[in-house]
């Protein structure tokens, strides 16, 4: 049996700019979608405000990533395993559900709290670790993520 | 036969093609390498370059490619008995669209996410770009139509259905007023979305909507009527913000999918309804032969050009390893086989009761191609009847999720259009309506609504699937040009293309014979709508099919030199 400790989860809640069901084959509404399109149109992109909403979660991303990353040294400095970042759409309720609620009670969150996590972590945009919502219906800023997954996983060593 | 043994065998098939089939290409046609770098991770930004755990994005591919397509072409081609439709839409999911998607995405990964119409022009030549886009107006042009009148078809025949429709429109508007104005999470609001949509079944059954009197007032079809006010409804619908009403509506087809599916296989189980459509069907004389109609009438669920639009430029910006692609494209194409599936046995085994009453609903071509989709929520109300729901009741809550997405296709792709008719008048310098979005949007609704309209003059002459088979070839071709770009990028590779060149020529020699059959029906009936349209579609089959022999021709010759139109291009320009 493998030893390695189970990677923290941290989630990444946010939309991406594109339809994602029910669309059927026009599902991805994106300019790039067709390609040719998007080096050339002048048009404006339909979905620019949550374009803008993915830059902003692009910088927390970046900002998580440079402390728990692969090149980071964070392993066996803050964290006590490895750290996987996940970036999942809201809409993507079957994974996004399963997800937390396992997280939640694998750290030993009772079934109401679980159930108030699961909640929480549906919003439109929203940063989970480990099933706990740290940030739910705002982007934090990078260094405030960063802050608060480290307080997380500190609190957990 | 038990619906249930099918579904068993069929899934089961699909488990070998996925185990074996796809293992092969994986390894011997795409040559994926676990260490391969993708994209993901060279270019992380934490935006659009993201490495993905598989399964997750295995669910946003999927959820992407599913939708109303896939079930209104295997429900019209049951016409020719279940055994050709689920031949086709097995064998197509297991060697063609498997071969397609997958290939999308292992391309794409290899090509620094780019998408399809970008590989076209990299990998084929510049022409291909300009082919791809045209191949595109037209299968968006046709997407609309055709999606207008499949709607159309369910409120005339379920008009317990309208009401609901109507109301999830301001039902999706106050779950994203709610959602994103007040920052609140999705997952009640969406579920409580779900089920006052469901409950607002019954008030449609109260309150059934029909507009043959209005029709007959102004002298035209009830279809006609329904489909000038789903262009209406388009129109404003594509203009206001997505978040209004697209991405909120989007929070309940996310459930919806996964209700319909559930519903369908918990049906089938539960009830255990036989098959009672013929395996072959003997069909009246002068109707189309399925070969090689069968392959146009069924795109979406046995291969879809779309799929390459999805796999290519969006999931493969998202692939953790190259590896996963087999994972996610190849899966996704199964799922939609899977949904193919369900069609058919909603269409074979749920419909009707006995084999003399399947006859009735698939008289003949006209009949069965109308009909088809009131056919499928037929046989799906007919399984969640198993489950304990009222047959009536259930068969509304098909149509809601039928026209639920048809009404989102319709919405998107409307919008997909406005770009693609921009671009082209950018292209011609026609700035007026390059720059102008209310002539762009009109001009998208307009052509649609024409050709949803006007062949076979109206309600009467009128036999759909002749339509819907013109959207099959677009979507073939589109996927022709997908498995073109593949063909050469392995061919270069030094790799047996064969796996990539029996689809490809198989789906191009079908859609070019079905596209020259029809001219000739065209001509001869005096169409004048659908004969030049038909015509021009050949002609872009034509010119795909030479393109694609001359750059397959190229990597034959030269293997192994990164022969791309561009590079050269470039490098001669160094010289």
């Amino acid at each position: 049996m493998s030893s390695e400790p189970r990677p923290h989860r941290i989630l990444l809640v946010r939309e991406w700019d594109a339809q994602t069901s029910g669309s059927g084959c026009c599902g991805r509404l994106s300019t790039e979608a067709v390609g040719v399109v998007a080096e050339e149109s002048r048009a404006p992109a339909p979905y620019a405000h949550v374009r803008a909403d993915m830059l902003r979660f692009g910088e927390v991303y970046r900002a998580l990533w440079s402390q728990y990353g692969e090149s980071s040294d964070y392993l066996g400095g803050t964290a006590s395993g490895p750290v996987e970042l996940t970036v999942v759409d809201p809409r993507n309720m079957v994974y996004l559900v399963g997800a937390i609620w396992r997280d939640a009670r694998r750290r030993g969150l009772s079934v109401r709290e679980a159930a108030r996590q699961v909640h929480a972590g549906t919003a439109a945009q929203a940063l989970v670790c480990d099933g706990v919502v740290l940030f739910s219906g705002r982007i934090p800023a990078p260094e405030e993520a960063v802050a608060a997954v480290a307080g997380d996983l500190e609190s957990r060593r | 036969m038990p619906a249930i043994v099918v579904a068993l065998v069929v899934l089961a098939v699909y488990l070998l093609g996925y185990r074996y089939y796809s293992a092969y290409l994986a390894k011997k046609v795409y040559a994926l390498d676990p260490a391969f770098i993708t994209p993901a991770h060279e270019l992380r930004d934490g935006v659009d370059f993201v490495p993905t755990n598989k399964h997750v994005l295995f669910g946003h591919h999927f959820t992407s490619i599913a939708g109303a397509a896939p079930i209104v072409g295997p429900a019209i081609a049951v016409f020719w008995g279940w055994g050709p439709a689920l031949a086709w839409v097995v064998l197509g999911t297991v060697f063609a669209a498997g071969v397609h998607d997958f290939g999308a995405l292992a391309v794409s990964v290899r090509h620094r996410a780019r998408s399809i119409g970008t590989l076209a022009r990299e990998v084929i030549n510049k022409r291909a770009r300009t082919l791809f886009l045209l191949i595109i107006f037209f299968l968006l042009t046709l997407v609309n139509a055709v999606f207008a009148v499949v709607i159309a078809t369910l409120f005339i025949a379920t008009p317990q259905a309208v009401l609901p429709i109507v109301l999830e429109i301001p039902l999706a508007i106050a779950i994203g007023q709610y959602i994103y104005r007040t920052r609140s999470p999705a997952l009640v609001p969406s579920i409580v979305g779900v089920i006052l949509l469901y409950l607002s079944i019954g008030l449609g059954q109260l309150l059934p909507i029909s507009l043959a009197p209005v029709a007959d007032a102004l002298g035209i079809g009830e279809r006609a009527l329904w489909v000038i006010l789903l262009f209406a409804y388009t129109f404003v619908a594509s203009r206001i913000p997505v978040w209004v009403l697209l991405q909120p509506r989007d929070y309940i087809n996310s459930h919806q999918l996964f209700i319909a599916l559930g519903v369908i296989l918990l049906g089938i189980l539960v009830g255990m309804d036989r098959i009672v459509a013929p395996v072959v069907n003997d069909v009246p004389e002068g109707s189309p032969s399925w070969f090689p109609f069968l392959f146009i009438t069924i795109a979406c669920g046995a291969i879809s050009g779309f799929h390459s639009l999805v796999s290519s430029g969006t999931s493969s910006k998202q692939l953790d390893k190259e590896t996963d692609a087999r994972h996610v494209g190849y899966l996704g194409a199964v799922g939609e086989g899977s949904l193919a599936l369900g069609s058919i046995l909603a269409c074979t085994a749920g419909v009707a009761a006995a084999t003399t009453d399947w006859e009735r609903l698939y008289a003949d071509f006209a009949t069965a191609s109308d009909g088809a989709v009131g056919n499928f929520t037929a046989g799906v109300g007919a399984f969640a009847g198993n489950l304990g729901v009222p047959a009536t009741t259930a068969a509304v809550f098909a149509a809601v999720v039928v026209i639920s997405f048809a009404a989102t296709t319709m919405d998107t792709g409307v919008r997909l259009q406005r770009y693609i008719i921009q671009e082209i008048a950018e292209i011609a310098r026609v700035r007026v309506i390059a720059r102008n979005v209310t002539v762009v949007t009109t001009l998208a609704v307009l052509i649609p609504l024409g050709m949803a309209l006007l062949p076979g003059g109206g309600d009467e002459g009128y036999t759909f699937g002749v339509l819907w088979q013109l959207f099959g070839t677009t979507n073939q071709l589109t996927a022709g040009l997908a498995l073109a770009v593949v063909a050469v990028w392995v061919t270069r590779n030094s790799r047996n293309p064969i796996a990539v060149l029996v689809p490809l020529v198989f789906l191009l020699s079908m859609t070019t014979w079905a596209l020259w059959i029809n001219l000739g029906n065209f001509i001869e009936a005096g169409d004048w709508v659908l004969a030049p349209l038909d015509a021009i579609i050949f002609v872009l089959a034509a010119w795909l099919i030479v393109e694609a022999a001359m750059a397959l021709l190229r990597a034959w010759r030269r293997p192994g030199e990164p022969a791309y139109a561009d590079d050269q291009e470039a490098k001669a320009g160094e010289q």
